[in-house]
């Protein structure tokens, strides 16, 4: 039999049966993000972004709140040895 | 194991000529005075000018500099005190990584101009290693957006097998590898940039752990996922060129200090009784995995088997899973790094790039954050398989290389990465070459060992090469002038 070493489930619930947002819906969101982007790249963004929504929503929402988001913390020592860094 | 025999390719030719001279071997023709950096350098730069036109390895060659640190190489090796571990070894660059004095594209219209005032890091490692840099190398857009036709550079094409692309962002470095341009390169890897060129072209790709080399005065990609590493024809070279680049470097946040370590300590000691963990159900049985693949790569383990390894599959989460987690983190960090250009402008950048990050500023944090919880679990559950497991092994990658279509363009997601889950939970990883398809394209073995296991990887690596022979074949088909 098969060894597997897939943890549990940190919990079922995601987003993935919201509907997809619409090209007026994205065009929104960007606006409220501050972009301002030629109506061609503009068209760009509503025919790509769908793709990212969908695999954005199939993340697990809920989790042990216990659970630690990876790489967010640095040990307040690496940071006081940082060297001044030139832009 | 019931295995089918392995394809043989009509299109490889075994050689041992000395365009295809290993680092390794240079090193020891050096040593004997049986060969002069400065011939081989002027030996290499011939071949570049002759096949460069159709592969398109380079973004910027260095002839002048190549040959000024050649003469300085062979000074260096009259007098043996002064030989650095790389002296007089010809390399390239990926031009996402900066070197002072010589243009650094980052393959993209916004840094066309750009000539940093510092090497990265990485780059003066190798210089004081003693190598010689023959040019930058050509990649996706930032290591990230391509194969890309509207940008000031074509992409590079795969030596294998004429309008065949080599695969990933770290292209460059592996045509010109393969093509016998080079024998060794710096890549980089996010989600399997080294790996999958690695595996395209018939070469040795390895990601190292995170944190082992510097990434300082890299153009960044992802900051928590990125890696430089080795691209090379043999483990050995890998280890060698990795003895030479990785250590601690302070102004790298995620630099880790550990002590300096022989990587060639351990290539001789076989694979016997090492356990190896089969994850076989990331590429068997998916329709979007080549036909050819599964059995060479089942061909390969059973080499390992037969040396006397054990070999037992196990299974971890699909790669689907990994792949949300790592794509969601990857845009965010990724648009964040260029927000500035995409907010003044985006019509700079390739389509392919701008259709592939641009989406990142719509993520909320809320969903970065989910992401990054996700990607800590996922590393939890590889490192429960690294407890119990030498090596993990898989394909190295899901197909040969694919055929360079610039009429399609609208792909913004690719089928999930065999190569990512090492990136998530930041294990060195290594393709090697290990078959062909029935069309004569290199197929690649992945392999993984736990966070700064490299030795152990090298060692795997090395007794399989030691047993077999696909890494001493070249490509010919591609090979057009």
């Amino acid at each position: 039999m098969k060894r597997t070493f897939v943890l549990p489930d940190p919990g079922p619930q995601t987003l993935k049966d919201l509907p997809p947002s619409s090209p007026a819906e994205i065009r929104r969101m960007a606006k409220l993000a501050g972009l301002q982007l030629p109506d061609e790249i503009m068209d760009e963004l509503c025919k790509s972004y769908p793709a990212f929504e969908a695999m954005v929503r199939r993340l697990p929402r809920a989790r042990g709140r216990f659970d630690e988001p990876a790489h967010h913390v640095i040990g307040i020592e690496r940071i006081a040895a940082l060297p001044k860094q030139e832009r | 194991m019931n295995v089918p025999a392995p394809q043989r390719s009509t299109a490889a030719v075994a050689t041992r000529a000395p365009e295809y001279a290993t680092v390794a071997g240079l090193l020891a023709l050096y040593r004997t005075r049986a060969a002069s950096p400065v011939e081989v350098v002027q030996d290499l730069l011939a071949r570049v000018q002759k096949y460069e036109s159709s592969l398109h390895c380079f973004v910027t060659l260095t002839p002048e500099l190549a040959l000024a640190r050649a003469r300085v190489a062979e000074q260096q090796l009259m007098h043996p005190g002064s030989v650095g571990a790389l002296t007089g070894i010809p390399y390239g660059l990926k031009d996402v990584i900066n070197t002072a004095g010589v243009l650094t594209t980052g393959q993209s219209k916004i840094l066309q101009h750009n000539v940093p005032q510092q090497d990265a890091a990485v780059e003066a490692r190798m210089k004081q290693a003693g190598g010689v840099l023959l040019g930058k190398l050509t990649t996706y857009e930032f290591a990230h957006g391509g194969p890309s036709w509207d940008l000031p550079w074509p992409p590079a094409m795969n030596p294998w097998q004429a309008g065949y692309l080599p695969g990933s962002t770290s292209s460059g470095p592996g045509a010109a590898i393969a093509a016998g341009l080079l024998p060794a390169a710096i890549g980089t890897d996010t989600g399997g940039s080294i790996r999958m060129p690695a595996a395209n072209c018939g070469i040795v790709g390895v990601k190292p752990t995170y944190g082992l080399v510097s990434r300082r005065g890299v153009l960044p990609n992802t900051f928590t996922f990125d890696t430089c590493g080795p691209m090379t024809r043999t483990v050995e070279d890998a280890a060698i060129v990795l003895g030479a680049i990785a250590g601690h470097d302070d102004e790298d946040i995620s630099s880790v200090e550990r002590d300096a370590v022989d990587y060639l300590r351990d290539l001789a000691l076989g694979v016997r009784g090492l356990r190896i963990g089969w994850v076989r159900h990331w590429y068997d049985g998916d329709d979007r995995c080549d036909p050819d693949v599964a059995p060479v790569v089942e061909q390969a383990l059973k080499v390992l088997e037969d040396a006397g390894a054990i070999v037992e599959e196990i299974r971890l989460s699909d790669l689907l899973v990994y792949q949300d987690c790592k794509t969601t983190i990857s845009i965010t960090e990724m648009f964040s790094a260029y927000e500035h250009e995409f907010r003044t402008r985006p019509q700079d950048f390739g389509l392919m790039f701008r259709n592939k990050v641009l989406a990142g500023a719509l993520i909320r944090a809320e969903d970065y954050f989910q992401a990054l919880r996700q990607r800590l679990w996922l590393a939890r559950e590889l490192t429960r398989a690294f407890k119990e497991y030498d090596v993990l092994a898989t394909a190295g990658w899901m197909t040969p290389a694919e055929l360079a279509r610039p009429d399609k363009l609208d792909k913004f997601l690719r089928p999930p990465n065999i190569t990512t889950p090492f990136n998530i939970g930041g294990q060195p990883a290594m393709n090697i070459p290990c078959g062909f398809s029935r069309a004569g394209l290199p197929l690649s073995l992945q392999l993984a060992t736990a966070h700064f296991a490299e030795p152990l990887l090298f060692r795997v690596g090395h007794a399989y090469q030691q047993m077999t022979d696909w890494h001493t074949r070249h490509p010919t088909e591609g090979m057009t002038q």
